[in-house]
Order: C-alpha cells, then sequence, then structure tokens
C-alpha cells in the first residue's frame, strides 16, 4: 500500500490556519486595547515579523522536499503486511 | 486603541498620574520559557546527528520531521504572543480622581474595573522574597469599606512608592469629594 507524501500537507494546512487566528486575535487585542504608544506598534512589529520569521524558515525546510513521491506503508511501519505469531 | 490623555468616561479635570504594568521580570521570565522550548528541537537533532541517524535524509522522516518540527515551531510563536499579550494588556491606571483595573484573562476574556479614590480605605504594599525584596517589585492591595472590592496589582515596581503617592491622591481626593466610605459626598467646588 503507498500513499503520496502531500497526505500530511492537509493536517499541516490546518495548524497553520489555527496559529494563524491565534496570530490575527493577538495581533487583534494588541491593536484595539493596548496603549496608544510607540511601544504597542514595537509589540505588534514583532508579533508579525516572529510569525512570518517560522513561516519562511519553514517554506525553505518544507520546499526542500518533493511532496509528489509517494512512500510504501510498509516502509514506515514494517510490521504492516507481515504475520505476526504471537506465540500464545 | 486607548490612549492616556482620553480614558473612557474620563471626567473634565482628571489627569492620568501613574500608569503602571507588572515588572519586567514577568515578561523575561515569558522569554525565558519560549527559549527553554526552542531548545528541546534543537537538542533533538544534535542528539539524533550524533547518534548518526539523519533524519531529514529519511525518504519519510524527513517530510514529516519537517512538519513536526514547523508545527512545534508555530505552537512556540503563538504561545510567546499569547504571553505578552497577556503581560501587555494587563495594566493600572492610577487618574487623580479613580484607580482602573485592566486585566487580560487568556485571550478571550477581559476584565475592567474602576474604583474610586475617595471610596478607598486601605492600601497594602508587600514584597516578598529575596528577588522582590533584591529588585523592589511585589504588589499593592486596595481595599473599599464593606463591599468585598479589592484591587491587586501584581508584580509592580516600587510597591512602597506607589502606596505612597495613591494614599497621596486618595487624601486629596477626599478633600475634594468627601470621604465615599463614610457616605459624606461633596459637591465639586465644596470645601
Amino acid at each position: 500500500m503507498t500513499f503520496p507524501l502531500w497526505y500530511f500537507l492537509i493536517p499541516y494546512a490546518v495548524v497553520l490556519l489555527g496559529t494563524g487566528i491565534f496570530m490575527f486575535f493577538n495581533v487583534y487585542h494588541i491593536a484595539k486595547f493596548g496603549i496608544e504608544s510607540f511601544t504597542t506598534t514595537v509589540v505588534l512589529l514583532f508579533y508579525v515579523l516572529m510569525y512570518l520569521g517560522v513561516l519562511v524558515f519553514s517554506a525553505a525546510l518544507i520546499g526542500a522536499y518533493n511532496w509528489s513521491a509517494t512512500i510504501a506503508l510498509s516502509d514506515v511501519l514494517p510490521f504492516v503486511g507481515t504475520n505476526v505469531h504471537l506465540g500464545l | 486603541m486607548m490612549s492616556l490623555a482620553n480614558l473612557p468616561n474620563q471626567e473634565r479635570n482628571e489627569q492620568t498620574i501613574l500608569f503602571m504594568r507588572r515588572y519586567w521580570i514577568d515578561l523575561a521570565t515569558a522569554f525565558l520559557f519560549s527559549a527553554v522550548l526552542l531548545c528541546v528541537p534543537v537538542a533533538i537533532i544534535f542528539a539524533l546527528t550524533k547518534s548518526g541517524a539523519n533524519i531529514f535524509d529519511n525518504a519519510f522522516w524527513g517530510p514529516v520531521g519537517t512538519l513536526i518540527l514547523s508545527t512545534y515551531l508555530l505552537v512556540v510563536a503563538v504561545i510567546t504572543m499569547a504571553q505578552i499579550s497577556d503581560y501587555y494588556l494587563d495594566s493600572w491606571i492610577v487618574t487623580n480622581e479613580r484607580i482602573i483595573n485592566i486585566e487580560q484573562m487568556g485571550l478571550f476574556s477581559r476584565k475592567i474595573s474602576e474604583m474610586r479614590l475617595n471610596q478607598v480605605q486601605d492600601i497594602t504594599s508587600e514584597m516578598k522574597g529575596f528577588l522582590e525584596t533584591f529588585l523592589t517589585y511585589g504588589d499593592v492591595i486596595i481595599q473599599t469599606a464593606g463591599e468585598k472590592v479589592e484591587f491587586h496589582f501584581k508584580n509592580i515596581d516600587n510597591p512602597d512608592e506607589v502606596k505612597l503617592r495613591i494614599a497621596r491622591l486618595v487624601t486629596e481626593c477626599k478633600k475634594r469629594h468627601g470621604d465615599g466610605v463614610l457616605g459624606q459626598e461633596v459637591q465639586q467646588g465644596d470645601t
């Protein structure tokens, strides 16, 4: 049994969406309830840069692999497809 | 955004005297926690490389490990942001008329309460432990009479000084408006 590697990108997309929503709410809270000051701008900039930094770093790592390649389940889980004798 | 020069329900002659956040050590602790979390994958990758198992070259664990690493980093980034937001949005404002307590509880809960200075009955400052005494930070607890209203300024810089300044403001406010604790309200302008 084989499956393409890009299947793993689906749960990853859900994680990206979830963390993106959390990041948005953090930025929203600071922008709406923060005190009008230069520090607030710095905090907002820090949030955006930190999140973008992680995304760029991840994109560089993820982009190095061929996600259309397929992989056999037996390569990942060696016991799949073999008869396991429990010896009971 | 909120402006200190234009507070919600601000009275005509009301001025902001003190604006406080928790002491910087709380923020430093949050950053330290994130730094420790960041060290975990670095340590794991280092240990695996040292043992000769280069997972990033593996056809399965390479891409999957990358996704796990990226997910972990995103979660750490979000945790760091949540901690900074919690620190940054927890604040206390003391004006010449009232005390405003703003508390951010998690990402979706926020509490703003206020107390008039002439209702204040008791102010306590507290520094407990070596670090608080050494770095002069601690708590200030402000109570009104009767009702169980209590403002707790947690981990603020120089609590003794803050207590003295608030006590002075309370005395001045009571001179202007009468003692809110005893119910002797005085109209503005009366002496």
